[in-house]
């Protein structure tokens, strides 16, 4: 994994996680604007993220390959393996 | 339903395995207060909530539990991982080792295997928030 790779993987790692939490909390407080606010401008960066991430190095989630000769989805490394982070 | 998605919800990288440390922290995975229970309780308890926000918060804790179980075994993997049996011999992992080798397996620090037995699902939404915080106020 180069330094670009790592950085965008953990981008996406921290914005997902910053948008969980706000989904938790907008889950009972649905008309609460500024977290709305908050949430809409997490979520952009965080689908950009993805989707950068998913066309440059492979798909996180099995309905985003975009590759017309190979299964990307089953190549890339499982997340618990060493070399994620090589 | 669920969908995969092919990362951790934190990423994990142990570097230096240690047998010692796999054996207490398999319990925060498949102990009676691990993150198989978490996900298991939330994602039972959801059915008896009636109000549907609530319902809805109760999958979508239940569904990070998920992430966490899937953190704890990744990290009982990664500090077992190319262990030989003079790594193992003499420490707490020793007798998990017997059983499982170095598989990944749901019980608690004390060999305790997993049940549904540590958690609760009594179809009364206040008596199962009780018990979420019993269960869940003590740990992640």
């Amino acid at each position: 994994m180069n330094t670009d790779c790592k950085s965008l993987w953990m981008k996406i790692h921290k914005y997902e996680f910053a948008l969980i939490e706000l989904m938790l909390y907008l889950d009972t407080h649905l008309d609460d604007r500024c977290a709305l606010a908050e949430y809409e401008k997490i979520q952009q960066i965080y689908n950009e993220s993805v989707d950068s991430y998913t066309r440059m190095y492979g798909p996180i989630t099995f309905n985003r390959v975009y590759s017309e000769d190979f299964f990307t989805w089953a190549a890339t490394p499982m997340p618990w393996e060493m070399e994620v982070y090589a | 339903m669920w969908i995969y998605q092919k990362k951790l919800e934190f990423p994990i990288h142990i570097t230096t395995p240690n047998p010692t440390t796999a054996a207490m922290i398999i319990s925060q995975y498949g102990g009676p207060d691990g993150e198989i229970g978490a996900s298991m309780r939330y994602l039972s308890q959801r059915f008896a909530m009636p109000y549907r926000e609530v319902a809805g918060l109760l999958t979508d804790i239940g569904t990070e539990e998920l992430a966490h179980l899937e953190m704890m075994s990744t990290m009982v993997y990664q500090l077992t991982r190319n262990l030989t049996i003079d790594q193992i011999k003499g420490t707490p992992f020793e007798a998990y080792y017997v059983d499982h080798t170095t598989g990944v397996w749901p019980q608690a620090a004390g060999g305790i295997p997993f049940n549904a037995c540590e958690f609760q699902s009594k179809g009364d939404c206040i008596t199962d928030l009780f018990e979420d915080l019993a269960a869940d106020g003590t740990t992640a």
